[in-house]
Parts: structure tokens; C-alpha cells; sequence
């Protein structure tokens, strides 16, 4: 039987080698380009292996440049005008929808069959949500959000329904895990509902999958636990180190980043089965590598509230790819060995 | 006939080559004079294409990495926190950490490199009568801070008010345009009096202006610039010059059509019996990739006459 007590995780996103990054827009959609990502990809997986974690994502999305380009890439009806500001003199491309959203080919099922080849670990699958989608995109085409959304998700459906045709028999005893990245789910609170309704379009008439969410730096999660009885996942994922204090200790002082779990769990008990919580434990936006301490004592907080340990699994806050590969790894590292320390306690 | 007029104001897309040079600036590869002629370059060019639009305008701001942040960075008492999101877009500014509001730390009129962003001066000289000085509000200003305890709206607000006078005297400018992020919740609009009456001053707001009384500023402003909720142009004139009406979309690549927005405009402006009237964006063009804002200004100038 698998392990399923803490299980580790990744979330998305590692730092990409140079050689990679580099060359990635240059080359992107050659052999070439392929080579290079598999070998970053292999790279990748020997240092989640050292670190010791348990579920390998897709080896750091090597194949993929960032979230949302990498979708609306594969995607006819978008255009690219240009970059738009973030913050600072950080700028993303954001898509133009001009007309109907179409898929042009599968968006990740070359990753995936590569991963399945070089990996017998736990493998989820990020893919950007639809509410995300449609929220970071300049809707020139569709009568409303709305629409737009639900286009999304029907298109992430279809993409979902191939990758399951790749894991086909399965990998190990384990079932395919996806991961609907949806960043931008609490940030227009009067949406929720087309939140719920397009993920479990999403996700719709698709057996035999363990689907979870990812959402971080949300300003209000409790709009999302609101809605856990709504959404057919599994389990959520989240960002919290980021909001949390260095100081290490259990006191809901030094683990306030944690404090809303308690409401979390209030609702998750009463779902019938219970949604697991990726706990978030290190923060993606700061060099400074948290101690072993320090993660323990985040996971001890949480475990106060959440109980079982098979309903916890832990994670960085987001993809690493903000950081160094050396400091990613070392916050890997000890993201595991917090997790095996804690784990004869529970 | 109705005299439509254009506005453009607050933070303007960036061009790729500046964009490439400001992340050269930040990476060390450029020195702070160095980058700083190249945003005053760049300010000139854009400036140059306001104008021949012919509208109102304000500086580019090139050199704001938000609308609050040559004022967080450089005012006794606020300090730069965390990125937060400017309200439900994806793009993030750095929240003000306010404890007081002292006097400005440098002259912001002169050359001077500043923490967390680039060099200032903060605006370019200009004498245009159709130029007006950029200043986020001091009321959304005040809501999108973390604000210390006793630090009053009263007390931030005459603390704001009194540095936007300063910069407008030390650069000799006459017109100023206040920009409201957020809708108002029943502020003393008395409290920028001590701008209004010195300078000609257009006020961008947001959101219904049913509930808001103007009378306690005692004048007219030059302008109020109000987004189309019901009712607003009429509260807008009513306390206005010349009101201004937001409605073109600086959240949507799409380019709206001049002859049909300048119907909407005329067909308002009628309603509310104007003999002139601004046409604006429901927001700053910072939003927008650079190409498709300069086809905004393109458009913008086949409705205004």
C-alpha cells in the first residue's frame, strides 16, 4: 500500500537551467527545444529524488515557460499584443480572446508521457484553471465572463480526458493527479460561483482521478473553504508560509499565516470523504531556507486543527521557480525532513 | 454642439526598449542618471503624442512603479510593505506602511534616486495649459495603506495635501488632476479644499456619486470626471466646469469604435444639456500592452473635436 500519511509534494514550477531559459522562445517547438526540456526535466527529477520527495509533480515544468502563456500557446482565438505590467518592471503576457477558444493540440501530454517513462514516484499534473484563464485574459470575443470561463473549462476538459487516455492502465497503484492552478479564484468575491461552476466543468464526467486545487497570496481564503462543499475535488493546496512569521514555536502568535485553518477544518468535517490540505511550508518569495524547526512547527499548528495525517500533505506556498535551483532544493530538503520527523508523531 | 475634450492621465504603458533598460537599471548594468535620461526621453516622446491627440493630459509616469509609490518611498513616515493587489486586477503595488505623514525626504522637482524605484524628478517640466500634475487621491490613497491607528483620514489628508501643494508651487504647475481609485464612503470632501482652491484641479472618482455632497469644497471644480453609473454626469455637472464621462475600456484589448462612442458622448452630454463635456478611460492605460494603448490615443482622437 502506498504511503499516504504527509505525503510531499511539489507544486508547479522549479527554476529552469540556463541552458533551458535561455534558448526556450528560440527554440521552443523543435527537436531541440524537446532534448533540452527532457534533460532539464531529468535534472529536475534527480533533485526532487535527493531531496526525497514523494509526489514529483511534472519534474518542475520544464516543457512549460510560465502558466498562462504555456495554455494560451496551444490555443487558437489568442492573440499576444504585448507584455502587461505586474508590478515593478515585471510584465507577463496576457492573451487577447479575439475569437472562439479552440485547443490546436494537447497542451501537456508530451510532459506527461515523459514523466511516466523517467519517474515511479507520485505524479500530479498542474493545469492552469479556467477561472484563472479567463480572468487573466482581454476578453474581446465572448458576451460575457461568464462564457468565457465555461469556453475554458470545456477545453481544459477535453485536455484532462487525453491525459487520462496517457496514464491509461495507471502508474503503479497510484491514479493520475491533476491540479487546477486557480491563483485568481478569491480575487473578485462576488464571483465564487463561476469559480465552483467552471472547475467542476473542468473536471466534469472524469472517473478515477484525484483532482485538487491550487490557489495562493488569496487575500480572503475563507471565500474558498466557504465553497468546499461545491467543488468536486479532493483537496486544496495552498499558500501560507508567505503570511506567516519566521519565529519558530506553536503559539498562534508566531503561526498566524496558519490561523485560518481552524476554519478550514470546521467545514471540511463535515464533508464525507474529507478534502486533504496541502500545507504550504516554505515561502517561494524570500531566499532565507526555513529550518527544519521552523517547518515542523508549521505542520504541528495545522495538525492540531486537521488531525488525521492522511488528509495532510506539504508543500512549498507555490511553484519554486522564484528561486535559485540551489536554494529551491535546500528548501525541498528540509520540507522533507520536517515531514519525516513529524512523521512517527502522528 | 457639444465641445468633447480627451483625457489622459496616470501611468502609461512603457515601450519594450525601456522596459529592457529599467531591468538593466535594476540589474546594476545602467547608473541612475544613465536611466534616468532615458524615462525623461521617453516621457518627452509619449508626451509629444498626448498632445497631438489634442487632450488634456498628465505626465507618463514612467517612472512610478505605482501611483503611490514616489510617495511611499520618499515621504517621512511611509514606507513600502508587502505587493498587494490593486483592486481586482493582477497587477500588485507596494502597500504604504504609514506611521505619520511627514515633508518629502528629497526635492522630488530634481534629480534624486530613491529606494524601490527609479530616479526622480517626479514629473517633467511643463508650462501646457492642457497639462495637469498626477496625484493619486489622498482619500484611496488613505483606504489602500495600512494606516496606523491614530493616524486619522483628516490628519492623512492635510498631511497629503500639503506635499502635493509643495511639488505643485516648486514646479510652477497650474492644473492638477486628483485620481480616486475607489468609490467614496461619505469623506468630508472639504478636506481638499486647500488643493482645489489654489489650482485648477480635475478629480477622476469612482463608482456613485449619489451619496457624495460636494458643496463643502464651496466651488466649482474645473472637473469631475465620473465613471457612467446612473445619475453621475448629472451630479458631475453639476458640480463641474466641464464633467468627464469614463468610458473607454483600458482593461480590454478591444478598440471601441470613435463614431459610436462619440454618439454615447454627444447623446450624454444632450441628456445633461452640456455645452462641454471630457471623454476618458475607466481607468489609467497601464494596463494595456503599449501597442494597443497607442491605438487608445489613436481612437481617443477621432471623438474628441
Amino acid at each position: 500500500m502506498p504511503e499516504r500519511k504527509f505525503i510531499t509534494q511539489e507544486i508547479g514550477s522549479f527554476r529552469k537551467p540556463d541552458y533551458l531559459s535561455r534558448r526556450f522562445h528560440q527554440i521552443q517547438g523543435t527537436e531541440e527545444f524537446t532534448k533540452l526540456a527532457e534533460k532539464a526535466t531529468l535534472e529536475t527529477l534527480g533533485l526532487f529524488d535527493q531531496a526525497g520527495l514523494m509526489n514529483v509533480g511534472v519534474g518542475g515544468e520544464m516543457f512549460r515557460w510560465e502558466m498562462y502563456e504555456h495554455l494560451a500557446n496551444s490555443l487558437e482565438g489568442i492573440e499576444f499584443y504585448g507584455l502587461v505590467r505586474s508590478f515593478d518592471n515585471k510584465y507577463y503576457k496576457k492573451g487577447s480572446v479575439v475569437s472562439n477558444i479552440k485547443r490546436k493540440s494537447s497542451f501537456h501530454g508530451e510532459e506527461l508521457e515523459f514523466i511516466m517513462d523517467n519517474t515511479e514516484k507520485r505524479i500530479k499534473v498542474p493545469i492552469t484553471g479556467p477561472y484563472t484563464m479567463m480572468d487573466w485574459s482581454f476578453n474581446e470575443a465572448y458576451k460575457s465572463r461568464e462564457d468565457l470561463a465555461m469556453a475554458y473549462a470545456d477545453i481544459i476538459n477535453q485536455e484532462i480526458k487525453d491525459l487520462k487516455k496517457i496514464w491509461g492502465g495507471g502508474h503503479g497503484e497510484e491514479k493520475l493527479e491533476i491540479q487546477i492552478d486557480e491563483p485568481a479564484a478569491t480575487t473578485h468575491p462576488s464571483e465564487m460561483d463561476l469559480v465552483v461552476d467552471s472547475v467542476n466543468r473542468s473536471i466534469e464526467g472524469i472517473q478515477d482521478t484525484e483532482f485538487s486545487i491550487h490557489v495562493c497570496y488569496s487575500r480572503d481564503y475563507r471565500l474558498l473553504y466557504d465553497r468546499i462543499p461545491d467543488l468536486k475535488l479532493h483537496g486544496l493546496n495552498l499558500e501560507y508560509a508567505n503570511r506567516d512569521t519566521m519565529m519558530v514555536g506553536v503559539s498562534d502568535e508566531a503561526r498566524i499565516g496558519y490561523d485560518d485553518i481552524a476554519y478550514f477544518s470546521e467545514i471540511n468535517e463535515e464533508q464525507y470523504p474529507r478534502k486533504f490540505l496541502g500545507l504550504g511550508v516554505t515561502d517561494v518569495h524570500i531566499n532565507e531556507i526555513e529550518s527544519v524547526q521552523l517547518i515542523r512547527d508549521r505542520i504541528e499548528y495545522a495538525m492540531a486543527f486537521i488531525e488525521n495525517p492522511t488528509n495532510v500533505r506539504i508543500n512549498p506556498d507555490c511553484g519554486l521557480r522564484t528561486r535559485s535551483r540551489e536554494i529551491g532544493y535546500q528548501k525541498l530538503k528540509n520540507m522533507v525532513e520536517a515531514r519525516d520527523q513529524v512523521y512517527g508523531e502522528y | 454642439m457639444t465641445e468633447i475634450k480627451g483625457l489622459i492621465y496616470g501611468t502609461y504603458p512603457k515601450s519594450d526598449e525601456l522596459r529592457i533598460k529599467i531591468g538593466r537599471w535594476e540589474r546594476g548594468a545602467l547608473k541612475g542618471a544613465e536611466i534616468e535620461r532615458e524615462i525623461s526621453a521617453e516621457k518627452k516622446l509619449k508626451t509629444d503624442l498626448f498632445i497631438s491627440t489634442g487632450s488634456d493630459y498628465t505626465d507618463p509616469l514612467f517612472n512610478w512603479y505605482d501611483i503611490f509609490r514616489p510617495f511611499t518611498c520618499a515621504t517621512e513616515g511611509i514606507s513600502p510593505g508587502p505587493l498587494t493587489r490593486y483592486k481586482e486586477t493582477n497587477t500588485f503595488y507596494r502597500l504604504p506602511e504609514v506611521d505619520h505623514v511627514g515633508r518629502m525626504k528629497i526635492n522630488p522637482s530634481e534629480f534624486n534616486e530613491i529606494e524601490e524605484n527609479p530616479p526622480l524628478p517626479m514629473f517633467q517640466k511643463n508650462s501646457d495649459p492642457k497639462y495637469f500634475a498626477f496625484f493619486p487621491s489622498p482619500f484611496s490613497f488613505f483606504k489602500m495603506s495600512k494606516i496606523k491607528e491614530d493616524v486619522t483620514l483628516e490628519k492623512f489628508t492635510a498631511g497629503m495635501i500639503s506635499i502635493y501643494s509643495d511639488i505643485m508651487k516648486s514646479y510652477g504647475f497650474k492644473n492638477t488632476l486628483l485620481f480616486e481609485s475607489l468609490p467614496y464612503q461619505g469623506e468630508d470632501m472639504s478636506l481638499l479644499s486647500p488643493l482645489i482652491e489654489k489650482f485648477k484641479t480635475i478629480l477622476v472618482t469612482e463608482g456613485n456619486l449619489k451619496f457624495v455632497d460636494f458643496t463643502p469644497i464651496g466651488k466649482k471644480l474645473y472637473s469631475i470626471a465620473a465613471t457612467s453609473e446612473d445619475r453621475n454626469l448629472e451630479i458631475a455637472s453639476k458640480h463641474s466646469i466641464v464633467p468627464g464621462i469614463r468610458i473607454i475600456d483600458s482593461h480590454n484589448t478591444k478598440i471601441e469604435d470613435p463614431k459610436t462612442v462619440k454618439e454615447t458622448v454627444n447623446e450624454e452630454a444632450e441628456k445633461a444639456g452640456l455645452d462641454s463635456i471630457y471623454v476618458t478611460f475607466n481607468d489609467y492605460l497601464d494596463f494595456l500592452p503599449f501597442s494597443i494603448a497607442a491605438k487608445k490615443l489613436e481612437m481617443i482622437k477621432g471623438v474628441i473635436n
